[in-house]
């Protein structure tokens, strides 16, 4: 194995053309490579440094072979099994993973597999597995685990802590950037004007715009980290993985296709020449312009809207990275899950009237926070144990720079004493810090343990668990931490 | 005193805001485009008569930004706490939403209504529902609620019909694949004009001939003008291959909120329903439907029409006159197009094209009759000037 690796690197250092920056660090990585196996958790967290930040191909190849070993050997058969659940599963349930949430199916365990990756991971995983071609069985042990895909009741190690502010600062600086905004906006004419000069071209041109809108992602992802999103991203703006291979599945969970590089969109513009594919429809109306329609329509899993044309499909990107006001507030979206779900006839939920306004705003993934909530509240109605209903009052609030969601079950006790909520988490929490959480917020909670034992811990923050004692403190309140500041 | 806080007049002029229009509002709407002009009107700005419109991004990407932010972030507390009433749009924002002094609404609503919020302003009214709904707030808003639930539960498999099928639809938020193999058209907010709406007809029924006609009740900006109604009337007095075809207006409310709407009674005549805002319910129409309405029939249907004359006018006399003018010109094998100094497009108003149908003169006169009548114009020995009359000579 250590003969393949060196050989490798030789070949690459004697034959192949790189400039003395590349080569100084194809020697500084082989060096670290070669001086100690690591952790899994190292070893992973530099293919990841390699895979999520740009570098070529060749590159990828050589950091994931030396940290992997030699190969990925059936990495394909890995996609093949999570394609086959999932078509399993649409048969099964349809497109919506939310009506099988509660199910005891023996397929619960495939529905969590599925939830861990969405679409565009998996056909990342793909891309990765074309572009190592078969190898040894390592490779797919080792991805399993670092996909969290192979699950011991909490025995695993704990994922690699990711810094949730990350995932701010890169959807933020994106809703700022001048040519990725209106990636996420309508288009009017003073947008035009700015396009059309950013493209120097009198009139829009499609071609020239997406160029320049691709080129200003690639800066983005080289100056902003946050794997949870990116590839959401990558796959909205190019319909490509990492790797540059194209994705067969859509870029989002909802498995939406269509995007600014797909093909058909492509032709349209070819079709309607000077006009932007996200042109504002009133705009568009007046000049009978039919915008790029998006069929079959898809239903917004936020707003829960039909999205018929690319216009529409542009402001759904907006909503999946930023909670908004009105029909777009967290309050407004999670009013729409608690009916879908129908908890209202399960759950007493209050919207605390001073702590949960309807107009604060956050970049976040609000999918991924939509997931946490519903796990959170399938958690308390499952542990719930007192006569009634539980109660749970929800808060949304900002704090020094942070925003909190508080999902406090007031009616409640936290069914494990602090020692255990210390050493050991439950399957479940688990499989929420892992597949939400991390890298999404923080998560504290305050709890009674029973017995007159209240106290906060901190359950996932990148820090080691601690216990804050508190006087008294009613039911049990999870707390999701979004921090807006770099802690320190 | 209205202050529109955008930093983008072209955004404004697009959306049909020119210097003018806002010259002519000035009175209740200041512009301001930049912190220079926000710093002049002062502590103004937050006083209980005021109403701040402000864009989402003003003066995004202009080293002014930090400092715009800082004044967003103001307004949003002093509108939280209720001491400000405040309506920020953005292009990003797709919805409408109002949450006691504070809305939020896409960039082209706010322009679109703005006008008719200035009007109500003026009288005394700060009621941010007209500038978020239009001219009848809260069936507007109940409207907008039903479309889009009815959207949202819209199925997925198309409607089946045998025959040749027209589907007409809004540009925007509609029944995707509504009927397998239909023939699909699609109506703009543009097109709700009567000459508007008789071009579409010309346009889409003249060279085809359908079995059914499906046709949205709701198109336009105004949902509660219930287009449909309106466009039904028109097929049925435009002389078209289609003029009997069967007519479904699919619409997401019930008959009762259209009542009061003056073109009702298309409803009350043959082979026109209104039929749920489904698939479901536009396929168990199309198969149901075999009775056709037949030439002898229209006229006596179009007789339950009874329109009420156009508001536009004057009185009946100036209809009278019009309606003279047609008469004479058919009469006389004269097309009304080449009639000159009148605006013939008068003849395409529904009321019109209603009375033509009704007293079926669009059907050609006989051609014995056209010859006779011919014969008798050149036995006429045509005007004979007696005398002039100068009005100024007569003593006042």
């Amino acid at each position: 194995m250590t003969k393949t690796r060196y050989d490798f690197i030789k070949e690459l250092l004697v034959e192949k053309k790189m400039n003395s920056n590349q080569r100084e660090r194809i020697l500084e990585l082989a060096s670290k490579e070669f001086s100690y196996e690591g952790t899994l958790e190292q070893r992973i967290q530099k293919i990841e440094e390699l895979i999520f930040r740009e570098n070529t191909d060749e590159e990828k190849k050589i950091i994931f072979e030396q940290t992997l070993g030699s190969g990925t050997q059936k990495i394909a058969d890995l996609n093949n099994e999570l394609h086959e659940i999932n078509s399993k599963l649409n048969d099964a349930f349809g497109d919506d993973p939310d009506k099988v949430s509660n199910l005891s199916d023996p397929r619960y365990e495939d529905v969590d597999r599925i939830n861990t990756l969405n679409t565009t991971e998996i056909d990342e995983l793909s891309n990765l597995a074309n572009l190592f071609g078969d190898s040894e069985s390592k490779g797919k042990k080792e991805l399993k685990q670092f996909k969290g895909l192979k699950r011991q009741g909490g025995t695993e190690e704990k994922p690699k802590y990711y810094d949730p502010y990350k995932l701010y600062e890169f959807l933020f600086h994106y809703n700022q950037n001048l040519v990725l905004r209106y990636t996420c906006h309508d288009i009017d004419e003073d947008a035009l004007t700015n396009i059309n000069a950013r493209c120097n071209s009198e009139t829009y041109d499609f071609t020239a715009h997406l160029k320049i809108i691709i080129e200003e992602f690639e800066k983005h992802s080289k100056q902003y980290f946050a794997p949870k999103i990116a590839p959401l991203i990558r796959g909205y703006l190019t319909g490509k993985g990492y790797t540059g291979s194209q994705l067969q599945n859509g870029w989002s969970t909802d498995k939406i296709r269509e995007g600014w590089s797909s093909v058909k969109l492509s032709h349209w513009a070819e079709q309607n020449p000077g006009i932007p594919p996200n042109w504002n429809e009133d705009l568009a109306e007046e000049k009978d312009i039919e915008l790029f329609p998006i069929e079959p329509q898809i239903k917004s899993p936020i707003s829960f809207e039909p999205i018929q044309n690319f216009t529409q499909l542009t402001l759904h990107f907006k909503n999946l990275f930023h909670v908004k006001y009105g029909n777009e507030s967290l309050k407004a979206i999670l009013k729409r899950v608690n009916e879908f779900k129908k908890w209202n006839d399960v759950i007493d939920i209050v919207f605390d009237e001073h702590k949960f306004p309807d107009n604060l705003e956050h970049f976040t993934s609000v999918d991924k926070v939509r997931w946490a909530y519903v796990r959170l509240l399938e958690s308390i109605v499952e542990k719930h144990n007192i006569d009634g209903k539980p109660k749970v009052k929800l808060g949304f609030y900002e704090e020094n720079q942070c925003v909190y969601l508080s999902i406090h079950h007031v009616n409640g006790v936290y069914k494990k004493t602090i020692q255990n909520t210390l050493e050991r988490d439950g399957e479940k929490l688990s499989l929420l810090i892992e597949k939400q959480i991390n890298g999404l917020c923080n998560l504290i909670l305050k709890a009674d343990f029973g017995g007159s034992n209240y106290a906060e811990i901190n359950l996932w923050n990148g820090k080691e668990r601690q216990v804050i004692p508190l006087d008294n403190f009613q039911g049990v309140q999870f707390l999701l931490e979004f921090p807006k500041i770099k802690r320190s | 005193m209205i202050y529109l806080i955008d930093d983008k007049k072209n955004r404004q002029k697009d959306f049909g805001w020119s210097e003018d229009k806002l010259a002519e509002y000035s009175s209740f709407l200041t512009p301001l485009y930049n912190l220079g002009d926000i710093a002049r009107v002062g502590e103004a700005l937050y006083s209980d008569e005021s109403v701040i419109l402000y864009h989402e991004s003003f003066l995004d990407f202009t080293p002014d930004r930090s400092k715009a932010v800082d004044q967003r972030n103001k307004l949003v507390e002093r509108a939280s706490n209720n001491e400000i009433t405040v309506a920020f749009f953005s292009g990003s924002q797709s919805s409408k939403s109002l949450s006691e002094n504070a809305a939020y609404l896409p960039v082209s609503v706010l322009y679109q209504n703005l006008e008719l919020f200035i009007n109500h302003y003026n009288r005394e009214s700060v009621d941010l529902k007209y500038l978020l709904f239009g001219q009848s707030p809260e069936i507007e808003e109940e409207l907008e609620e039903k479309r889009a639930k009815a959207n949202r539960d819209i199925e997925d498999k198309a409607a089946e019909i045998p025959g040749k099928n027209l589907f007409i639809r809004p540009k925007r938020r509609f029944i995707p694949d509504a009927i397998k193999g239909a023939k699909e058209e699609s109506i703009t907010s543009n097109d709700i004009s009567d000459e508007k709406l008789s071009e579409k007809i010309n346009e889409w029924l003249t060279e085809t001939e359908f079995d059914n006609i499906f046709i949205p009740l709701c198109f336009g900006q105004t949902l509660s003008d219930f287009n449909g109604l309106r466009l039904a009337c028109h097929i049925r007095c435009t002389s078209t291959s289609n003029q009997l075809k069967n007519i479904f207006i699919y619409g997401f409310v019930g008959i009762e909120y259209l009542l009061e709407n003056e073109y009702f009674n298309i409803l009350k005549t043959r082979n026109v329903q209104l039929i749920e805002h489904k698939k479901e319910a536009i396929q168990a129409a199309g198969n149901n439907c075999h009775v056709s309405l037949s030439s002898q029939d229209l006229s006596v249907e179009l007789r339950k029409l009874n329109l009420p004359t156009p508001k536009n006018y004057y009185d009946s006399h100036s209809i009278a006159n019009e309606w003279g003018i047609y008469q004479m010109a058919r009469n006389g094998n004269i097309n009304v197009n080449d009639l000159n100094n009148f605006d013939t497009s008068k003849f395409e108003s529904i009321y019109f094209k209603w009375l033509i149908a009704k007293n079926e003169l669009n059907i050609q006169l006989p051609n014995d009759q056209i010859l006779k009548q011919k014969r008798y114009s050149e036995n006429l020995p045509g005007l004979t000037l007696i005398t002039k009359i100068d009005l100024d000579k007569i003593p006042k």
